[in-house]
């Protein structure tokens, strides 16, 4: 069995996207996407380059756990999500997504996105998600406001790119708020059989 | 006949309730869209907003091919609602 066979066989499977943990000669291939093209300025590095193991150390550092994105269409590879810096005292962890195609709207992503926090909900017993964007990337999300999440923190003239200050925005999933939004929804985004 | 303008008096059957439903997506008063809109420029689509138009396009329509299309191979800046709604739900 492959590697997306067995993803689609443990229950990370969409209808028209799926999960699968990162492979092991993918960091490389994933180094050179984040440090490259529009995702190295607008992504986590923000313009910076670290070295590969440098790299690689803060990827792994209090990741709880990451999956690729993949397409069910042709299992192109369309973004990355991360769980990580979990409090399970508290209940609560931090959210990454990335797209790895930056000039275009990226629903399928999304929808990745979506089997993922429907996956983090399902094995911890977090309460809460957060996710970290910076205001240059935030009207790709700016329709889940009140929806989806809420905007619980903004840290003004946070971030500096293209020769201007952006807002930091840290957005809150509630497990409360993801159940009825993922109810609407879970019927056309997970594999038939499933959900 | 086809009408010259969409949304007018002789707008096709049922855009005008499409139009309706792009509303909801967005949480906005209906009267700010209309089938001229665009659905990036100035409804401010996000990948969100074409997760749920995709969906709708879906469940209510049976339209399976706007999601990969705009992943894909759709001039998304040049989608309007109306365009949309000739192409998937009509």
């Amino acid at each position: 069995m492959d590697a997306e066979a067995a993803a689609r066989g443990n229950g990370l499977g969409g209808r028209e996207v799926y999960l699968r943990a990162v492979l092991p000669g993918e960091y490389e291939d994933l180094y050179l996407r984040e440090t490259s093209g529009d995702l190295a300025r607008r992504g986590g590095l923000e313009g910076t380059t670290p070295a590969f193991e440098d790299w690689l150390k803060q990827r792994s550092a209090g990741s709880l756990a990451r999956f690729v994105v993949l397409a069910v269409r042709g299992h192109r590879r369309l973004g990355l999500v991360t769980l990580f810096n979990a409090d399970m005292r508290n209940g609560h962890a931090h959210l990454a997504v990335s797209s790895f195609d930056a000039t275009r709207p990226s629903p399928l992503v999304m929808m990745g996105c979506g089997l993922f926090i429907e996956y983090a909900f399902s094995c911890w017993p977090f309460h809460k998600l957060y996710l970290d964007v910076a205001g240059y990337n935030i009207e790709r999300f700016s329709s889940g406001q009140g929806k989806l999440f809420e905007t619980e923190g903004r840290l003004k003239d946070h971030h500096y790119l293209e020769g201007r200050r952006w807002d930091h925005h840290i957005l809150a999933v509630s497990r409360d708020r993801w159940r009825p939004y993922w109810g609407r929804y879970a019927s056309a985004v997970v594999a038939e059989g499933r959900g | 006949m086809r009408p010259e303008t969409l949304g007018g008096p002789e707008a096709p059957e049922g855009l005008d309730r499409f139009t309706a439903e792009i509303a909801e997506i967005l949480d906005v008063d209906p009267a700010e869209v209309s089938p001229e809109s665009r659905l990036v420029d100035d409804l401010d689509f996000d990948s969100l907003a074409f997760v749920e138009l995709s969906i709708l396009l879906m469940e209510r329509y049976a339209s399976q091919n706007f999601l990969a299309a705009v992943s894909d191979e759709l001039d998304v800046r040049a989608l309007t609602v109306g365009s949309v709604f000739e192409g998937y739900a009509s």
